[in-house]
């Protein structure tokens, strides 16, 4: 059983299910499940009981019902909620006020019918790859709850894998939505840097920050983030761009894509599972060449400084105030981020404009292009490093190797999941900024012709069993 | 040996990190417990080679970097 927004959505319209019996199904779901997984750290049940009696009164009075109508969904605990306080995965923010509304995105797709059942487990402060967070434990790999679900949206990945609700939030300054999307077998949305507003959610880096969807289909994530899009004045980077609805063309008769795989740094340490999805996608879709983004290693040496610079200033005074609060690995990395040079982040500011124009140079004969969005599949939690061609390589810093430059630039990325056996991975469909469409019509594509998926995670009681082995 | 610093006109090393660490820790006015320290220093010693990285990239002094800063983001100018 794996009903979709558009299946819930469409019940829900049809009289055939109530919202209140669809909301009670995840919450149930999430009661059974979320022990093992540890991917909610709130579940806001009062909130949406209300929201579900509301939505069922509407649909009693033939009051218009929004797209998303009756569909539960979460987000990564850096999302404001009204009431609850800002977490952002730390043990600091939970001494800060409640907030005292919704993030604009919570507010979307809440008048798009959905209904807000909870927050999501995450990295401290978003800085982190792992999913791995030591004030409330790390968001565990439904497919294997031995496993880093991915981070920092760890939660995000892990809920939606899960079946345990259809859409989540995350957020993304240097592959945050796409790694634990990646590695949790799920599709994810890293936008246009500017296209969804950030208001109401807690930063790490503001030259990289931006917010989006994950979901468990393509049709789902396209839905989700059509009921996104828009302009908002609490957001001074959110673009004025009008919606560019996506769903209504996701079918849209493919035209000729010139596609193209990224070489290069993105060729290199990549494990076989990495290298066997990439194939299998860019066989899928044709792809005919190879094209290289000039200085990649140095892009993501860039946007590691300016993230570390912009880091270091947001948690400044929580570093002299709180530092035994932090956990411990993410409060290392803020000191030491405190003492880079500013004139090394200034070099990066400019760095960035030199690869963008770049990297549009590429998108001038190529409408695609495709990299791993990962080096491998889900690391077992803990693992320092894994052995890669007999040398050790750190996880920590691998996982986000892939997605780094791209972010960097803010170029659109949609992720999909390749059901590889034993666990899932995922590949980046990158296309120029505003092309979000045509990832999302590529990764739909890919999934009607059965060469992406998200794959179940098998029953719980035989993972228990391989979980302590 | 590795090399951590901006450049290779230097020879600073991993030990020379520690008195860096406690100065900057001093002036920045950050507080490091001694069993922080090696955890620090790993994360800077990694920071600094990525900014060495960096920076041996030669730009030009007109160079812009890349937000854009716009003093009146509301007004189109003089029509």
């Amino acid at each position: 059983v794996n009903p979709s927004i558009t299946d819930l959505a469409g019940a829900f319209a049809r009289g055939e299910q109530r919202a209140s019996e669809i909301l009670d199904a995840a919450l149930t779901r999430i009661a059974e499940q979320n022990g093992r997984l540890n991917a909610f750290t709130a579940v806001t049940a009062e909130r949406a009981r209300g929201r579900a009696r509301a939505l069922d009164q509407a649909r009693d009075q033939g009051r218009p019902l929004g797209p998303l109508a009756g569909v539960p969904f979460a987000v990564k605990n850096l999302f404001d909620v009204a009431g609850l306080a800002t977490l952002a995965g730390s043990k600091i923010n939970r001494d800060d006020p409640p907030a005292a509304r919704d993030a604009t995105l919570v507010a979307r797709l809440e008048a798009a019918g959905a209904v807000l059942v909870g927050t999501l487990n995450m990295s401290e402060y978003a800085y982190d790859f792992t999913g791995e967070n030591v004030h409330d434990g790390p968001a565990r790999n439904p497919h294997d709850p031995a496993r880093m679900s991915g981070g920092s949206s760890g939660g995000s990945g892990s809920a939606v894998a899960a079946r345990l609700v259809p859409l989540a939030l995350g957020s993304d300054t240097s592959g945050s939505i796409r790694v634990p999307a990646s590695l949790c077998g799920i599709f994810g949305l890293k936008p246009t840097y500017g296209r969804l507003s950030r208001a109401g959610t807690f930063p790490l880096a503001a030259s990289f920050d931006h917010v989006g969807p994950l979901a468990g289909c393509a049709r789902d994530l396209a839905l989700a983030y059509d009921a996104l899009q828009g302009p908002d004045p609490r957001d001074p980077i959110c673009s004025p761009r009008p919606p560019e609805p996506v769903t209504p063309r996701l079918d849209q008769p493919r035209r000729a894509l010139r596609v193209a795989i990224a070489g290069g740094y993105f060729d290199k340490g990549l494990f076989p599972e990495a290298r066997a999805a990439l194939e299998r996608v860019a066989a899928a879709l044709g792809a005919d060449r190879v094209v290289e983004l000039p200085e990649s290693e140095r892009a993501r040496a860039a946007a590691f400084v300016i993230t570390a610079g912009e880091a270091a200033q947001l948690h400044a005074e929580r570093l002299r105030r709180r530092a035994r609060d932090f956990d411990p690995a993410i409060r290392d990395r803020l000191l030491a981020a405190a003492m880079l040079p500013a004139s090394v982040m200034v070099h990066a500011q400019k760095f960035r404009r030199w690869y963008r124009d770049r990297v549009l140079d590429l998108f001038r004969d190529v409408d695609v292009i495709l990299a791993p969005a990962t080096p491998c599949s889900a690391p077992r939690i803990g693992d320092e490093t894994l052995m890669l061609d007999g040398e050790p390589v750190s996880v920590r810093r691998n996982l986000g190797l892939l997605t780094q430059p791209i972010s960097f630039i803010g170029f659109p990325v949609a992720v999909v999941p390749v059901p590889l056996s034993p666990l899932p991975i995922g590949v980046q469909i990158i296309t120029r900024p505003w092309h979000e469409a045509t990832a999302l019509q590529l990764a739909y594509a890919l999934e009607q012709d059965g060469v992406v998926a998200a794959p179940h995670p098998p029953p719980a009681a035989v993972q228990r069993v391989s979980g302590v082995s | 040996m590795l090399i951590y610093a901006l450049s290779d006109k230097t020879q600073a090393r991993m030990s020379d990190l520690d008195p860096f660490i406690d100065a900057a820790a001093r002036v920045l006015a950050l507080e490091i417990e001694p069993d922080w320290k090696p955890g620090v220093r790993d994360n800077l010693a990694a920071g600094l080679a990525l900014a060495r990285l960096l920076t041996s990239f030669p730009l030009p002094d007109n160079a812009e970097p890349a937000p854009c800063y716009e003093p009146d983001p509301q007004s189109g100018g003089e029509r």
